[in-house]
């Protein structure tokens, strides 16, 4: 690859985007070119800059005045009821909490603001909040992890491009998350894989072999942890 | 009439409530902080003949003396400071190549695809997500001189 080829091809290499036989060239001209590697260098710099500018201007945002602002406006507001036919300003509660205004007021919305029917109503709202919220929390918190490969599973095949190849989706789920989870493999036709986790160094091995099994490191004669 | 109008109620307010809800939180979600790592990727022989243990790889100790090799010589390091996107590439002895791209880098883990060419050819391609300060190790290919393993190990940036 010469120095004019790889400076169009630039920024498709440092964002990743190049085919694999063009990131290589790529990257061994990078490493024998000086010029060009200082070219990349300088280019992930300046990304560097741009991301650390922007996340400092993200961050400096003061958000901690927010909620004070927000019941200070509440506070000003009054409710509009929809009960009567002109909309009037009215005083829902004799001592209204903060919770209180804001059930009443989404008890506006809904036209329910009457003294009877507010509790059931209320109730109601916090129930469903409590469900929406437990549903977005805890279904996050249980991730799993899909394909795992386990130490005595090796490998069925499919392709990686034109040659024939090996892809592992596995099934099982495990409810429990681990240090390194594999979403996805592909291997080269011809060979196996197998994998395993150590738990003590936290580090998942991936154990590519031939097909043929002799190159001497089956399930068999190894004490494989789980 | 009056409690299918409060059962009617109850629906409308558990929408308006589940939605902000699911908005907030999926928005704190993909508002999570990209994080910058640093990958940590070594190339190592191993052979099967008694032989050395190269200090080198004093950290990588515990992971490969389980595997059934005897001597091991750090034969090439690679360290990459990444966030999401950005990748990292290394040339593997054995005319391997490679490349790692960050799809996401958290407070919490990093997502990674894998490509290991050699000969020109694809021989695993992978998506990975790691949790701080795991790794994997990949047994590759062997060579005349030995096995080549590859070790990568993720570290948050200290400030």
């Amino acid at each position: 690859m010469s120095c004019n080829e790889f400076q169009a091809n630039l920024d498709r290499y440092i964002d990743g985007e190049l085919i694999p036989t063009d990131m290589r060239s790529a990257a061994q001209h990078a490493s024998a070119c000086s010029s060009c590697e200082t070219l990349v260098t300088s280019s992930q710099q300046l990304s560097a800059l741009l991301t650390t500018a922007v996340t400092d201007r993200v961050t400096a945002v003061d958000v901690s005045g927010l909620w004070k602002s927000i019941e200070a406006k509440l506070d000003q507001d009054d409710f509009v009821t929809a009960e009567s036919g002109a909309p009037r300003h009215v005083s829902l509660f004799t001592n209204p909490s903060p919770w209180r205004r804001f059930g009443g007021w989404v008890g506006a919305l809904v036209g329910t603001t009457t003294e009877g029917s507010f509790m059931p109503v209320r109730l109601g709202a916090l129930a469903a909040a409590a469900a929406a919220v437990a549903l977005m929390v805890v279904f996050p918190a249980t991730e799993t992890e899909t394909p795992r490969v386990g130490p005595a599973t090796t490998a069925s095949t499919k392709s990686i491009g034109p040659a024939a190849s090996s892809i592992i989706m596995a099934a099982a789920a495990k409810s429990r998350v681990r240090p390194v989870r594999i979403d996805s493999m592909e291997v080269a036709a011809g060979r196996n894989v197998t994998t395993w986790m150590r738990p003590k160094t936290k580090t998942r091995v991936i154990w590519v072999g031939d097909s043929n099994a002799t190159e001497g490191f089956g399930v068999d004669n190894l004490s494989l942890e789980r | 009439m009056r409690r299918i109008a409060n059962i009617a109620s109850v629906g409308l307010l558990g929408l308006v409530f589940a939605a902000p809800a699911a908005i907030v939180l999926c928005g704190v979600e993909i508002a999570q902080a990209e994080e910058t790592s640093i990958l940590k990727i070594a190339a190592v022989l191993a052979t099967k003949e008694r032989g050395s243990f190269d200090p080198r790889l004093e950290p990588l100790r515990s992971d490969l003396r389980s595997l059934p090799f005897r001597s091991y010589a750090l034969l090439a390091t690679q360290t990459c400071t990444v966030s999401g996107g950005d990748q990292c590439a290394m040339n593997v002895p054995s005319n391997g190549f490679l490349q790692v791209t960050t799809t996401e880098s958290t407070e919490t883990h990093l997502k990674l695809r894998l490509v290991l060419n050699q000969e020109n050819r694809p021989v695993v391609n992978a998506d990975l997500k790691l949790n701080r300060n795991a790794g994997i190790l990949i047994k590759s290919s062997r060579t005349e001189g030995g096995t080549v393993l590859i070790s990568i190990k993720t570290s948050p940036v200290t400030q």
